[in-house]
């Protein structure tokens, strides 16, 4: 009992006798190499990001991003180019990527059809058709499409410099509705 | 070019401003600004709902929206000053207008930190070990040291 009178006496003359403290930050540089995850808004498409980035005196920020995913990601590795004012990063990179489209049409001696579509990032432009020993006919049509656009990030500079974290946005047709967009956030490494 | 000056220095004429100084002087009569504190969201980005009352263990962001402000590079700062008068922190940093597309943000957070000993008060009085921060803040915002607003919003627990 003399214990805990003991300590909570301490606690209260500690707390009397030292006073609050605040806390307001500088914003830091961001000229170094970062390592994190990205998320978009509706969670099919996920994966590591790595952003390696030069700040100047003037704030211009240049160096590249590069993206890692098991799933499909419609976002593309490339330079990116930017600013920083204060506690903001600002940075942007074009995307380009051709988008192969494969449909396969199959036909049963019945007469019955199917069609499926799928998309793939490479494939072989044409026409081909084959018929197996039963007399199904599939047919292979694929083309290709060039997609370009802008890949946006706006990130918020926090704990000393050392995490990145923040929005993207795409525009162009790189990505499908909704899936162009959502959360990244990085640490120093 | 001294000689000129001296000249109009003898004549009591001004000289006419350069075709940069009206540019410079047009900018800076267009320029505007708005200054709001908000919390931040879970990127650290400040938030646009504006408030004047936070709690002491908030974090306090105070935000200024730069439209048309000169372009190049300008120096930023933030004084936050206690409900004692006594100036707590200040953010410095310098930024860059690059153009005009859309108003710039910056902005600078603030928070606050119970005395050594106090958080074992806290369930007798919130506000144990921040006594000296509660009540109204006032924030100094100045670029190139000129002072371009003053604000307070209120502290409590």
């Amino acid at each position: 009992m003399k214990n805990i009178a003991l300590t909570l006496a301490m606690t209260v003359l500690l707390a009397a006798c030292s006073s609050g403290s605040t806390v307001a930050p500088l914003p830091s540089t961001v000229n170094s190499q970062f390592a994190g995850n990205f998320q978009n808004i509706n969670n099919t498409q996920r994966g590591t990001v790595r952003l390696d980035i030069v700040e100047d005196d003037s704030g211009a920020v240049t160096g590249n991003i590069i993206f890692e995913s098991n799933t499909a990601n419609c976002l593309g590795n490339n330079t990116v180019s930017g600013t920083t004012n204060g506690f903001n990063l600002s940075i942007a990179s074009e995307i380009n990527r051709t988008r192969f489209t494969i449909v396969t049409t199959t036909t049963r001696p019945t007469g019955a059809t199917t069609v499926s579509t799928r998309f793939a990032t490479s494939g072989t432009v044409g026409t081909q058709t084959r018929t197996g020993s039963d007399g199904t006919v599939t047919t292979t049509v694929t083309t290709s499409e060039d997609l370009t656009g802008n890949l946006n990030i706006q990130l918020a500079i926090s704990n000393n410099g050392n995490t990145l974290s923040g929005t993207y946005v795409t525009t162009g047709n790189v990505c499908s509705n909704s899936t162009g967009s959502g959360d990244m956030t990085l640490n120093r490494i | 070019m001294q000689m000129l000056a001296f000249l109009f220095l003898i004549l009591g004429v001004t000289p006419a401003p350069t075709f940069a100084e009206q540019t410079s002087n047009e900018q800076a009569n267009k320029a505007s600004h708005t200054l709001h504190f908000s919390l931040g969201d879970k990127h650290g980005f400040p938030l646009n709902d504006a408030k004047s009352e936070f709690d002491c263990s908030d974090k306090i962001y105070t935000t200024i929206e730069l439209s048309n402000y000169p372009l190049g590079k300008h120096h930023f700062s933030i004084v936050w000053t206690d409900p004692a008068g006594d100036d707590r922190e200040r953010t410095e940093y310098d930024f860059q207008v690059r153009n005009h597309d859309q108003p710039m943000r910056l902005w600078s957070w603030l928070s606050l930190r119970r005395s050594t000993g106090s958080g074992m008060l806290q369930w007798l009085n919130p506000a144990a070990g921040l006594e000296e921060f509660i009540g109204p803040w006032s924030v100094e915002v100045r670029i190139d040291n000129k002072k371009i607003d003053s604000q307070s919003f209120e502290v409590s627990c």
